[in-house]
């Protein structure tokens, strides 16, 4: 159990340092700092009842003795000497007059009260400078982030803008899209080395496909037409009119554009003369 | 009354090694430094009521062995004041074993007593700043409570511990005030003595 008793003794150094409680108050001293404020409390106690005189003999060799042999504790006690003066001062003024404060400390320490010293003065201008110079940095930080802010906003403007032109462009370039995409087939069949298939590019704005074939025939004559993709139809025309056209015959027809796939697409080309016969062409959608 | 020979130290302690102790403390550098103190603070004060004369070298002399040991074995401790307490304790027994001749021949040699000192011109200006420094209440506070002798003091400490809170309170609080104008005073006279 540790009671100020015990606090105080440890304090004084009159407590055997093998003891538990030692070890105790040193472990709490250190761990628990409310423990260490009430210690702090005692430590004190003792240096104003030194001061005061009012110690017994014994405590007061084991105060120079013990206590005060840490130069930390010696400028304590001065402090507490030092203050304890100053209100001595104090309680002697307040019967006759009521002076300022610091002006008595110097009436009771015996010092002159002068004129403030050049290096008050300085003292004192320098730290007006350094005001001075703090209020206009803040002010001109303060000056720095509105320009700053006022910049972001113009900044933000201009990319609002920005966007806004860039979708009334990307509008205008979709109708100026053509609506109709041109596509001619002369040859049929697959072409085996480096010549590559017809390409038709269809964009979002294409809405049909024109294609002329050149057909092998020359009897003009009505076919079918078929649109195939991997095999599989995808659009259909009967009775397409072949046209005679100098130097041959040609079929002309739309597609709707929506029925095109991106890939290789098969034209397959029925007429009652020649049978079957398959043109083939590539598409590429574009975004 | 150096702890370890300079070659040994200067080998082991290094900037990194105490830097990895300031992490180790705490991984935000500000808060390390704070802890850093506070610890440093807390061993000074333990040093000083065991009436340590060298409480300064003893603390650097438990800093640096907790510093190294974090720096081997950093996953091992996790609560600083604990292991700073384990090594203290240590220090300090080596410490008395290191004094015990001088301390035999001191023993019956009180500490000659301080004369009544004159105070310098700074030192009375910086009491004077300093209790400027104060808040009205807490200089009203100290004032009050230093005030009398014997049993009129006693009545008048009755009679504050009323307004504030309690005995015990008023004590803590006069006691913490005592300390902040302790330490103004000090780094005042100081700073004065520096110019």
């Amino acid at each position: 159990m540790i009671t100020d008793a015990n606090i105080r003794e440890y304090l004084l150094g009159r407590l055997d340092s093998n003891l538990e409680l030692v070890e105790s108050i040193d472990e709490k001293i250190l761990m628990d700092p409310e423990f260490s404020i009430s210690v702090d409390v005692t430590e004190d106690e003792i240096i104003e009842e030194y001061l005061e005189g009012s110690l017994n003999s014994e405590d007061m060799l084991a105060v120079e003795r013990h206590f005060l042999r840490p130069p930390e504790r010696q400028r304590k006690l001065k402090t507490a000497r030092l203050f304890s003066r100053y209100l001595e001062s104090e309680s002697r003024n307040v019967t006759t007059e009521q002076p300022a404060p610091v002006r008595s400390l110097f009436k009771v320490f015996r010092v002159g009260w002068a004129l403030p010293s050049f290096r008050t003065c300085a003292e004192i201008a320098a730290s007006a400078v350094f005001v001075i110079s703090i209020l206009t940095l803040s002010n001109q930080r303060r000056e720095l982030d509105i320009a700053r802010k006022q910049v972001d906003e113009q900044l933000s403007q201009e990319r609002q803008r920005s966007a806004a032109s860039n979708q009334q462009l990307q509008n205008a370039l979709q109708s100026l899209q053509p609506a109709v995409a041109m596509l001619n087939l002369f040859r049929p069949g697959l072409l085996r080395g480096k010549l590559e298939l017809p390409e038709v590019k269809v964009s979002s704005g294409t809405k049909l496909l024109h294609v002329e074939v050149a057909l092998s025939s020359s009897a003009p004559g009505s076919a079918r037409v078929e649109l195939r993709h991997t095999g599989k139809m995808v659009w259909s025309r009967d009775g397409v009119d072949a046209i005679a056209v100098p130097g041959g015959v040609i079929l002309r027809l739309d597609i709707p554009a929506d029925v095109l796939t991106q890939g290789t697409c098969e034209l397959v080309v029925k007429t009652a003369g020649d049978g079957a016969i398959s043109y083939w062409f590539s598409v590429l959608k574009l975004q | 009354m150096d702890p370890q020979p300079a070659t040994e130290k200067q080998r082991y302690l290094t900037p990194e090694v105490f830097a990895s102790f300031l992490f180790w403390l705490s991984t935000d550098p500000a808060r390390a430094a704070r802890e850093y103190l506070d610890i440093r603070k807390t061993l000074m004060k333990f040093f000083v009521r065991k009436g340590c004369t060298h409480s300064e070298e003893l603390t650097d002399r438990t800093l640096d062995r907790v510093v190294l040991i974090v720096h081997h074995e950093p996953k091992k401790y996790t609560s600083p004041i604990s292991l700073c307490y384990g090594v203290g304790r240590k220090v300090l027994l080596e410490y008395l074993r290191e004094s015990t001749p001088e301390a035999l021949e001191d023993k019956d040699v009180p500490v000659p007593a301080l004369p009544e000192e004159e105070f310098t011109e700074d030192e009375v200006n910086c009491l004077g700043h300093c209790l400027d420094q104060l808040s009205s209440r807490d200089r009203e506070l100290i004032t009050q409570y230093h005030r009398f002798q014997g049993r009129q003091k006693a009545e008048n400490r009755k009679h504050l511990a009323q307004i504030y809170g309690g005995l015990n309170k008023l004590r803590i609080t006069a006691c913490r005030i005592r300390a902040r104008l302790h330490d103004c005073i000090s780094s005042c006279v100081q700073g004065s003595a520096l110019n």
